[in-house]
């Protein structure tokens, strides 16, 4: 073969595989797959400073104006990723299946209930940015305005059946209403009945019979809360309460279907269980306030200085973990200001300075914004759902804190040693069938699900080369599937994190 | 009379023996069994005397849950009711049917098979049933049975013509029953709304709501809201534990010519799991229909199992062309697991009458897919071991993904929602229809079933309005006026 014809039949075959290429592309391509933010360093609040505010090694514990420092990092790290119109902020990181759109919508509305906390707590209603001064309330009013918008160009799209817009609006919704005098207030009349609307579509579509049904039930109580007549959905809210309260199995846990019980019990179920209440206090107290204390004495023991025994699906939400005793704090309301009431609010905040102090030291803020691992980012632990903002649910612990404290009186109060500070214990757990173990002289928690096998232990599979092969092929997350390391382990343990992880 | 005005009726202030809310099956079967014992019979119908658009309307109303169907499709507001269009499939349920199968899923009914039993005979002779063929045992788990055909009857044209002859019985059509009053326990009169509107107050000894699995719960939850719920004082289970029987295309099929299935004049041959194999794999009941296929679709089973096993392919393919084989549609519809979140409710958006619409919050979930998996592999596994087939199924069977949407989804069999129990907590009816804390409002219909096996309702329908009529004239109940 003579060499022009070579050429003429390589030229042919890399035109035949671009086209190939192109036709996988139109297959599976997640829109906006290329258009990665960069990373933008804070300079106002750097990470060094936080850094320094949460050392494991400090004497003293972290209080209200250290998180003061660590909110103020985390909100300027929005408005360093925050798009022009303000209703959507797109963070640097592995994107989602759902797409650009989808994960910058997470980014604006996965900060929001910390912004919306902060401004409810009676802090500053700006703070200062690298652009300048960031006013709280007007960028959130002005984001929501647009998003709920739909001829705005940037209109954060029709709520679909499990839609990703569904779960959002349950942030947005409990933003609203935690911000109801700086934020919902400033929208005008046209714009509220947007937003309601916007919000309303939740109420219809369809949600996956597990942790889905509380965005519903989120939007319903602040909707009504916030004086919107929603009453012609409160037959399907009762429904979505009846589904997700025949997940319960007692002692305050849920089995969330297909994954039955984890660490979702903590971020997801007893978090919006709290949220839930404090918009509508007669929401099923006779079932809430015992589920979660049955449920605190159990997961108080998991927390420790030294991280958690993370086990299950989205590891990345770490930072939450504190989350039911927090929302224990006060409770019962009978036993405010006794020591015991005071034991519980200290240990719910040593837990809280614990966790952040130990996540940060290991890698969970980078360039004003969540990672995605457990320690610093970590594609082989992020499900395809997950994009670079999913992870800000890990504020969730902060968003109550805030939420609670008046003048520092909560986040300055005095700390309570955690279970494993004050000595070895074992606790067996029978509804998820755990048992926890904590050695107070290596500040150990230890994990065993008695129902899995000992051996052999199904190992974390890594985000490799063959991963990103996949991914620049198909422009989509092809990350592994770590579900049988996540789940079907018997051991996890604090010093044992999964996936990548430096000490 | 047939067809007697609703005002004329109201005019007369008569005081009937019984009025029966409903002119479907089981209206009628009781019109008919008390007129013809001479008790005078008021027997309302909402609807005319056929279907019609603007009646069939106010049948409207929403499915909430991820399958969506028409409520004012499945069922017909008229004369006759939903035996209009009635395809005339029946069997009897199984006795394991009235009790529980599965731990945690109610099912179990406060009367067993033996007691429909001595009403099976009246039943078949109503429905005009084709001779009862024995199930035929088919390995360990499965069994092989036989669907009974009704010609099928239609009850309007059927009974029209018996009950205008039926002196003490009179039929009101375009008489929708839109509240019950009550006094000391007891229901002294319906108020029926006419079609242009107007209202009217008919009395009577006793009242049975036979409006069908869903108005009869629309009805009650709407009576019970209006009188701050003295009409079902325990409200609990009302308008809950709402069933179908879904139905879904769930694989494929390749017989072999040994293969002992025998389809029908439907080209459908019927198996079930046995009640031990429900119980040992922790089953509800499920029919299995192999539908059989034309000689292409079958050929293109084939060249798709010649790609995961050529050698079987092969085999197949030469057995094609000598007739040894045949392709089958793996269809089934099962026992819906009892959920008391399954249910009727009373929407927001109001028909003609003022009444709010149906709002059916109704879905599926992982132990139906348990079911309908468990009753598949036993049939694939059974036709394997025995070497009279193959089965594929389908992903979602599997668990891969969700029912799918486009299917049949159901199968227009209404039940539950009056649920029958002797605890007032778990059921809306005692073990007779009676409403639990009144005196003379009784259900009929398949409202009143706690489970729903997986057979078709109507025989079971007809059985049970035998057995309310025959209590409800029986000796030591209640005597006709003088």
């Amino acid at each position: 073969m003579s060499a022009r014809r070579i050429r003429v039949v390589l030229i042919l075959a890399l035109i035949g595989a671009g086209l190939l290429l192109h036709a996988v592309r139109l297959r599976t391509a997640v829109p906006g797959w290329n258009e990665r933010a960069k990373p933008i360093a804070t300079r106002v609040t750097p990470q060094s400073e936080v850094a320094r505010r949460f050392s494991p090694g400090r004497a003293d514990h972290p209080g209200s104006a250290d998180y003061e420092a660590l909110a103020r990092h985390l909100m300027e790290g929005f408005a360093n990723y925050r798009t022009a119109s303000g209703e959507r902020a797109h963070y640097p990181g592995e994107p989602s299946q759902a797409g650009r759109s989808a994960d910058g919508l997470e980014g604006f509305s996965r900060i929001f209930p910390l912004a919306a906390a902060w401004l409810a707590s009676g802090r500053p209603g700006s703070i200062e940015v690298a652009s300048g001064r960031l006013d709280l309330a007007q960028a959130f009013a002005r984001g929501i305005a647009v998003g709920t918008d739909p001829n705005h160009p940037a209109y954060w799209g029709d709520v679909g059946d499990y839609s990703p817009q569904l779960v959002e609006s349950a942030d947005i919704a409990l933003g609203l209403w935690l911000a109801r005098e700086q934020v919902w207030a400033r929208l005008d009349a046209t714009e509220q009945a947007r937003v309601v609307a916007w919000l309303s579509q939740s109420l219809q579509r369809q949600a996956w019979d597990g942790n889905w049904q509380l965005f519903a039930l989120t939007v319903h109580r602040a909707l009504r809360a916030l004086g919107a007549d929603v009453s012609r959905y409160d037959e399907r809210m009762q429904t979505s309460w009846e589904i997700l309260r025949s997940l319960y199995r007692g002692q305050g846990w849920f089995a969330d279907p297909p994954n039955g019980f984890d660490f979702y019990n903590a971020w997801s179920f007893h978090y919006s269980l709290y949220w839930l209440q404090q918009m509508d206090p007669g929401f099923e107290p006779e079932f809430i306030d015992p589920a979660r204390s049955e449920f605190v004495s159990t997961w108080r023991h998991l927390l420790g200085p030294r991280g958690h025994p993370l086990m299950g699906r989205s590891a990345c939400y770490r930072m939450a973990a504190p989350v039911p005793l927090l929302a224990q704090i006060g409770q019962p309301a009978g036993l405010r200001g006794t020591p015991a009431a005071e034991h519980a609010r200290g240990e719910a905040l040593r837990a809280l300075d614990t966790t952040w102090s130990w996540f940060i030291s290991h890698g969970a803020l980078e360039a004003g914004r969540v990672t995605s691992g457990f320690c610093g980012d970590d594609p082989a632990l992020q499900a395809s759902y997950s994009g670079p903002a999913s992870c800000l649910w890990s504020l969730r612990s902060l968003v109550m804190a805030f939420a609670q404290d008046r003048n520092g009186q909560l986040l300055d109060a005095p700390r309570s040693p955690l279970p494993v500070e004050l000595g070895d214990f074992r606790i067996e757990s029978s509804v998820p069938g755990w048992t926890i173990t904590g050695s107070q002289a290596l500040q150990r928690v230890e994990l065993t699900i008695e129902g899995n096998d000992a051996a052999p232990e199904p190992p974390m599979r890594r985000h490799g080369l063959l991963e990103r092969l996949r991914e620049s092929i198909v422009h989509a997350p092809r990350r592994p599937d770590n579900h049988a390391a996540l789940y079907g382990r018997r051991r996890y343990a604090s010093d044992l994190p999964p996936g990548r992880c430096t000490p | 009379m047939f067809a007697e005005s609703l005002e004329a009726v109201a005019r007369g202030g008569r005081r009937f023996d019984v009025c029966l809310i409903g002119s479907g099956p089981a209206g009628i079967t009781l019109a008919t069994e008390l007129g013809a014992r001479g008790w005078s019979v008021l027997l309302l119908e909402a609807g005319g005397a056929h279907v019609d658009p603007d009646s069939q309307a106010m049948y409207e109303g929403e499915v909430v849950g991820p399958l969506k169907f028409d409520l004012d499709v499945g069922r017909l507001r008229c004369f006759g009711g939903s035996s209009n269009h009635w395809g005339g499939f029946c069997q009897t349920l199984d006795a394991i049917d009235f009790e529980d199968k599965v731990p945690g899923i109610d099912t179990k009914w406060p009367i067993g098979r033996s007691d429909l039993d001595p009403f099976l005979a009246r039943a078949e002779s109503i429905l005009e049933l084709t001779a009862h063929q024995p199930d035929r045992p088919y390995g360990e788990a499965l069994r092989l049975t036989t669907m009974r055909y009704s010609p099928p009857v239609n009850f309007a044209a059927k009974y029209r013509p018996v009950l205008k002859r039926m002196d003490p019985v009179t039929v009101v059509l375009d008489a929708c029953v839109v509240d019950l009053h009550e006094d000391a326990g007891a229901i002294v009169a319906v108020e029926a709304c006419g079609r242009e509107g107007s209202r009217h107050r008919l009395a009577a000894r006793q009242f049975v709501l036979c409006a069908g699995g869903i108005e009869n719960s629309r009805i009650l939850l709407w009576a019970n809201r209006k009188h701050a719920g003295r009409i079902v004082k325990e409200p609990a289970a009302l308008g809950r534990y709402w069933i179908e029987h879904p139905h879904f295309t769930v694989g494929e099929a390749l017989l072999e010519a040994q293969a002992p299935m025998v389809f029908d004049r439907w080209s459908i041959a019927w198996s079930a799991p046995t009640a031990a194999a429900m119980r040992d794999h922790g089953l509800l009941n499920a029919g299995l229909r192999l539908t059989r296929r034309p000689r292409e679709a079958a050929r293109e089973m084939a060249v798709r199992l010649a790609c995961v096993a050529p050698e079987l392919g092969q085999r197949v393919m030469a057995g094609l062309n000598r007739r040894l084989f045949c392709g089958a549609l793996l269809r089934a519809s099962w026992e819906q697991a009892p959920r008391p979140w399954n249910r009727v409710v009373l929407g927001a958006d109001l028909d003609r009458n003022g009444v709010p619409k149906a709002e059916l919050h109704w879905r599926i979930d992982e132990v139906d897919r348990q079911t309908v998996r468990g009753a598949a592999l036993l049939l694939a596994e059974t036709l394997a071991a025995r070497g009279h087939g193959r089965v594929r199924l389908d992903p979602w069977v599997l668990g891969q993904g969700m029912f799918p949407a486009d299917d049949e989804i159901k199968g227009n069999h209404h039940m539950g929602g009056t649920r029958m129990s002797v605890d007032p907590r778990r059921g809306v009816v005692d073990a007779h229809g009676l409403v639990h804390g009144l005196t003379n409002l009784h259900v009929a219909g398949s409202s009143v079933f706690p489970s729903g096996g997986a057979v078709n309702p109507t025989l079971t329908i007809v059985q049970l309005s035998l057995r309310l009529a025959d209590h409800l004239s029986g000796p030591m109940r209640f005597s006709r006026a003088a």
